[in-house]
């Protein structure tokens, strides 16, 4: 018989035997089986020496071979037990845990806001920022609100040295960008607002609103209506139905609040809602002749809209958010429920 | 305000429920916003708007639900046919300015009997919220809280002089008010006087000396116009709001203050007896004034509403709401004087709309798209920087604009900061400075409620004096923290703590991210005094802000048991310095060279030194350096370290061998010995 297929024979039975293992223990009694002192491949080198001379070198050859891809096979298959393989393969669980890194995460503020710019980015609205802290000509002079009315205890106001004031609102914005540049205007301004109200569920002397503002020629009543339905609908849900109520701002006129059917029980009625199935979002209206006036702008031409939302107020029903203050404590376990 | 339905029921038949007619209210501009059962009665709880002070009466109120439920109305105060005989009585009246009170009249009731008010009376005060006082006062109020006309009863019998003068007090007086309160008065304080003292301060409060008091017989109850503006400020300055202070500076109606007269006459004659001597006294002298007239189109109307109304659908509402309106395609509205808010025509445009209701514009999207509109740049750049920071793990805060003197002194800062004037809080008295507290008290607080891994960052205004000191600067900037753990415990074991390298990686790893490549750490400039190990950063010359680790001293101060580590950037700056441009370099065709090379340095002697050196001294091909080990020995003297750099070397036009970059690495290696003094300890 040829050494190689003498040899060949013997690997084939080894390997169908080491195959049937599963523990350590029968690699062991595999290899003294095969590798001992008494073992089949130790008996069979010593027998080579009993062959013709010119025979020895081949067989001698092919044995050591086959000693070592015996020894190799072994190796490997208890690496499956020891090795590295022990974990990966014979361990693997593939429930546990994998290796994470932190996830940071925005504010609902910002999430709320970015949502809010995107729907009216998409209507043609441009974006205008202005300073937190104002002057009593923006913030009240020119939106129409006289000296010494009763309209100015709407929003009572923070002051700081100089007259200067923090702005109530973000329509002063409006007067800017009208000041420095002719219709058609159609912008949105997201900002920080300051009024004097202590901390409560739904009060905070730091908050943020975002005011829109349109101006041309033939602005109606009805393009309000028709810009806030697709609003209402974007922000939240296309079933979403909208009604104004006459209301009153020194800057607008008509003026209105905006209701949006409750987003809780879809207009039902429900204790968010006060059972009355309409929650207040934001105030509208067209804007004052007067506003026009003051900014140089001529109101027999011109006719527009604003309106202004509170961002705390619109990501409170949309997340079901139930005090104003979570907003700014920064408690991380909110936070990162965004 | 409170308004009773009972009371409504007196001018008006309501015959829809409750509830749906709390609902019709709200709609039409009266917000409802609660309705209380009394007994049998309800009770609205009403938001008036402040320029419809018509609204602040039951019979404001009836006017709208009439318009609402096209009735007539049952009785109308406002409607005497009355003979009003104003021949004036034994009180004279003098006005010193009659821009301050345009119209003043009274009259004079003798032998009343001064007493409780019958239960109806008190009831209906009661009902309203006004406590009750005695007969004569409560009919006054009865007769404002009907009528929405403030009057006045004084004791006849004390006006020294039989006269009322109406006049800004001296500078020198002084009043006590029916509150017991010594109010100093000035020259802008409008009083009513008789010929010696103020007996009361006009349209806010009455005083002490001419009070209605159980032996009072003889009264003179006053029914007069004042300016609103100054009513205003005096009701500020002596910090009282009244029912009357509170309608007047709102404007009264000037024209309605003769029928109120007359129903309080009425009713005082009623309860208290008496009768009246004389006629009424009237400033006025019977002059009406102009009333106001609003022209405008049906056509204009339809066009700035968007709207379809017919000339009818247009002019029945104002007509029922009091408006004289003349003209058909032209309309010519005249106005009541109880509707002193109407003086425009977009102010009719919202009488017929509020009136025929919203829902009555067509619903249609007329919104043209004819412009592409995008974020401003700046947006955009903020966007891409919050989103760096949440990918490395940092959350969002938002905190308020305020903070106490006490968290500014820890600061230790030069800056004088920004002050309210009317805080709310002694805790919230100053504009912050820095966004640094705010992140502060937000890393306190979450350790506190167990959570002590904390990666946040907050962008934001601050505020500080400009160096003229009289202008402030509101000027955007991002400030982070990092404190805790780098991971959540987990089974693989990886549990280190972070530390400074940690934030000044992110830094570095933003600048990258945005594309900003000259930025440097140096410790030129003096840093916040709540830092410690931490340095300035630069982008070219320009200081951009700080990093470091929060000094002890402010950790105890805060509480803080742990680490903490922080960065506070110009964000309006960092803005400046990043474009969205970017142009692509052609990929690498040649391989790069690796060397290893170790060096033990001084003390002194910075990483950014020798990385300024080997870039230097690299005749442009260095690709890359990277410090991969450090280590410090006994055996090296004055505290010297060991760094190991990894340096590839590339040249885009061919292959570098190895014998150009040993003339390069040797290059170098002069160079560390010229300028730093030190030796490679070898290269390979």
């Amino acid at each position: 018989m040829a050494p190689e297929k003498y040899t060949e024979e013997i690997r084939s039975e080894f390997l169908q035997k080491l195959n049937l293992t599963s523990t350590p223990e029968e690699i062991d009694k595999i290899r003294i089986m095969y590798l001992g002192r008494k073992g089949i491949i130790t008996k069979k080198l010593k027998n080579i020496k009993n062959l013709d001379v010119e025979k020895r070198p081949l067989y001698g050859k092919a044995m050591n071979e086959l000693k070592h891809s015996i020894e190799n096979a072994l190796e490997e298959k208890n690496k499956e037990f020891l090795g590295t393989k022990k974990l990966e393969e014979n361990y693997f669980d593939y429930t546990m845990p994998g290796d994470r890194r932190w996830q940071g995460h925005l504010h609902p503020l910002t999430t709320t806001t970015n949502e809010i710019i995107e729907i009216f980015l998409k209507m043609g609205f441009s974006i205008a920022y202005g300073p937190d802290i104002e002057t009593d000509f923006y913030n009240f002079e020119a939106l129409n609100f006289p000296k010494d009315h009763p309209s100015r205890d709407i929003q009572d106001t923070f002051y700081l040295e100089n007259n200067l004031l923090l702005r109530t609102q973000t329509s002063p914005v409006q007067i800017r960008v009208m000041e420095k540049q002719k219709p058609p205007i159609r912008i949105i301004s997201p900002g920080r607002c300051y009024r004097v109200d202590n901390f409560d569920p739904s009060h905070s002397p730091v908050f943020h609103q975002i005011e829109s503002l349109y101006v041309d020629t033939n602005v109606t009543l009805a393009d309000l209506i028709a810009t806030l339905d697709i609003f209402a609908k974007a922000i939240f849900g296309a079933s979403t139905t909208i009604k104004l109520t006459p209301h009153y701002f020194p800057f607008t006129e008509p003026s209105a609040e905006l209701n949006v059917s409750c987003p809780f029980c879809g207009g039902k009625g429900c204790s968010t809602c006060k059972h009355t199935g309409w929650i207040e979002i934001m105030g509208c209206g067209m804007v004052h002749p007067e506003v026009f006036k003051i900014v140089g702008y001529d109101a027999d031409k011109y006719t527009g809209f604003a309106f202004g939302m509170g961002i705390e107020r619109i990501s409170m029903l949309k997340h079901n958010i139930n005090d104003i203050r979570l907003f700014f404590e920064n408690d991380l376990r909110f936070i990162e429920q965004f | 305000m409170k308004v009773s339905i009972d009371w409504l029921r007196e001018y008006i038949d309501i015959d829809i429920p409750i509830a749906q007619l709390g609902t019709k209210l709200t709609e039409q501009g009266v917000s409802v916003e609660g309705i209380t059962k009394i007994g049998g009665d309800y009770i609205f709880d009403l938001e008036i708007t402040p320029n419809r002070p018509d609204l602040l009466s039951v019979f404001g109120i009836a006017r709208e639900i009439k318009v609402m439920l096209r009735k007539p109305f049952k009785k109308n105060p406002f409607n005497t046919n009355l003979q009003v005989d104003n021949s004036g009585c034994d009180i004279t009246v003098e006005i010193e300015d009659k821009k301050d009170c345009p119209r003043y009249a009274g009259c004079l009731l003798e032998n009343i009997k001064v007493e409780q008010s019958p239960d109806w009376l008190k009831q209906r005060l009661s009902v309203s919220g006004i406590r009750s006082v005695n007969n004569v006062v409560d009919v006054t109020n009865y007769v404002l809280l009907e009528m929405g006309h403030p009057l006045h009863g004084f004791d006849a019998e004390v006006i020294k002089g039989r006269k009322i003068k109406v006049r800004r007090a001296s500078g020198n007086e002084s009043i006590i008010t029916l509150d017991s309160i010594e109010r100093k008065l000035d020259v802008q304080s409008l009083v009513i006087a008789d010929a010696e003292k103020p007996i009361a301060i006009a349209g806010i409060m009455g005083g002490e000396n001419s009070e209605i008091r159980e032996e009072t017989r003889n009264i003179f109850i006053e029914s007069a116009y004042f300016k609103p503006t100054l009513i205003r400020r005096g009701a500020k300055k002596f910090n009282i709001s009244t029912e009357s202070s509170y309608r007047f500076e709102r404007k009264a109606d000037i024209d309605g203050l003769i029928p109120a007269l007359l129903r309080a006459k009425e009713l005082l004659i009623k309860l208290c007896k008496g009768n009246m001597k004389g006629g009424i006294t009237d400033t006025y002298e019977g002059k009406k004034l102009e009333r106001k007239k609003v022209n405008f189109s049906i056509k204009w109307l339809n066009g700035f509403l968007g709207s379809d109304f017919s000339t009818e659908e247009i002019k029945k509402p104002l007509i029922s709401l009091g408006f004289d309106v003349k003209g058909d395609t032209l309309l010519e509205v005249e106005i009541p004087s109880f509707r002193r808010d109407i003086a425009i025509k977009e102010d009719i445009a919202e009488e017929v709309i509020r009136i025929q209701g919203f829902e009555k514009i067509p619903l249609m999207n007329r919104i043209s798209f004819n412009k592409v509109t995008s974020l401003p740049n700046n947006s955009l750049k903020i966007n891409r920087i919050k989103e760096y920071f949440i990918s490395q793990g940092y959350d969002e805060a938002v905190n308020i604009s305020f903070l106490s003197s006490e968290e500014i002194k820890f600061l230790n800062s030069h800056t004088i900061p920004i002050e309210i004037k009317n805080p709310i809080a002694s805790n919230l008295t100053l504009m912050r400075p820095t966004l640094l507290p705010g992140l502060l008290k937000t890393v306190k607080k979450n350790i506190n409620i167990g959570v002590k891994d904390i990666r946040i960052f907050e962008s934001g205004n601050v505020f500080i004096h400009n160096s003229d000191k009289d202008k402030i600067n509101e000027m955007l900037r991002i400030a982070g923290v990092l404190t805790g753990k780098v991971k959540e415990q987990d089974w693989r074991g990886e549990n280190r703590e972070y530390d400074y390298y940690d934030i000044k990686g992110n830094i570095e790893g933003l600048f990258d991210y945005v594309r900003i490549g000259n930025i440097s750490f140096r410790k030129k400039e003096d840093l916040p005094a709540l830092l410690k190990m931490g340095s300035n950063l630069y982008i070219g010359k320009d200081r951009i802000g700080y990093i470091g680790s929060l000094s002890n001293k402010a950790r105890d101060f805060l509480d803080i048991p742990q680490k903490v580590f922080l960065f506070e950037l110009e964000l309006a700056h960092l803005l400046d310095h990043i474009s969205f441009a970017r142009k692509f370099t052609t990929l690498p065709r040649y391989p790069g060279v690796l060397r290893d090379i170790s060096l033990i340095v001084p003390k002194n002697v910075t990483h950014q030194q020798i990385e300024d050196i080997i870039k230097m001294n690299g005749i442009g091909l260095v690709e890359r350096i990277e410090l991969f080990d450090t280590y410090h020995s006994k055996k090296f003297t004055n505290g010297s370290r060991s760094l190991t750099y990894s340096i590839t070397f590339r040249s885009p036009k061919k292959t570098l061998n190895d014998e150009k970059v040993s003339r390069i690495v040797d290059g170098i290696s002069n160079a560390f010995a010229e300028k730093l003094g030190i030796k490679l300890r070898g290269s390979e």
